[in-house]
């Protein structure tokens, strides 16, 4: 029974992520809604640097990319991986400095999320962990790449 | 000052910290979430119908014969 709810929490946690970043990302190009307004807060200066600077842009790009390879379950190690860095930044910027309850609470629940999904697909990120490790460049053998899709 | 109000008027109250209180995106987020485990739940449940039944051979393999043990 425990197996059964753990499934689909996991199943619920990747889509919930998915849509939220998917959506976020698009939105940022297509506009379904005005983008979510910037509070009077310490971290402003930082989230309008990184807007003159266009990281926002970037970091759209990679919520979409991420967000759909978690929602259509395709190279999802690799789409949390990509979320990390947005997923990390949102929160340390938001968490302390945001003057705003709700977006305190949403973007934990959206680093609880993303931190139980890496665990759930903690058997891609075992090899990570060696402690001693031999460079296998991939240029000696690109076929490698097509070898591990 | 944070409270957990929550009212469906098309505005979010960014002070409430009732999760049915959502934005867009948390919004969406619960969409794909509910559409997704339902969608799991049907796509197990064609998996499970299309899985052939089960049928037991009578036959002994070499390799769970019971004499090769001493």
């Amino acid at each position: 029974m425990w197996r059964v709810i753990e499934k689909y929490f996991v199943t619920f946690c990747r889509f919930y992520l998915g849509g939220f970043n998917l959506i976020s990302g698009l939105n940022y190009f297509v506009l379904f809604w005005p983008q979510p307004r910037i509070e009077d807060s310490i971290g402003n200066e930082y989230v309008l640097a990184a807007m003159d600077l266009n990281l926002f842009t970037y970091a759209k790009i990679f919520e979409i990319v991420g967000g759909a390879t978690l929602v259509f379950n395709r190279f999802v190690p690799l789409g949390l991986m990509l979320l990390m860095p947005v997923t990390v930044n949102i929160f340390l910027v938001n968490v302390p400095w945001s003057p705003l309850p709700h977006v305190q609470l949403s973007v934990t629940r959206n680093m609880v999320m993303h931190l139980i999904l890496l665990a759930a697909y903690a058997n891609y990120f075992y090899p990570m962990l060696k402690f001693r490790t031999t460079p296998q460049p991939v240029w000696r053998d690109p076929s490698r790449i097509g070898k591990a899709l | 000052m944070a409270n957990f109000n929550f009212v469906i008027d098309g505005a979010t109250d960014m002070m409430s910290l009732n999760p049915l209180e959502m934005t867009n995106f948390e919004m969406m987020g619960t969409i794909f979430g509910i559409g997704g485990i339902l969608f799991t739940l049907l796509l197990s449940r064609i998996g499970a119908r299309r899985q052939p039944a089960h049928e037991f051979e009578a036959r002994e393999t070499a390799d769970d014969a019971i004499d090769q043990y001493p």
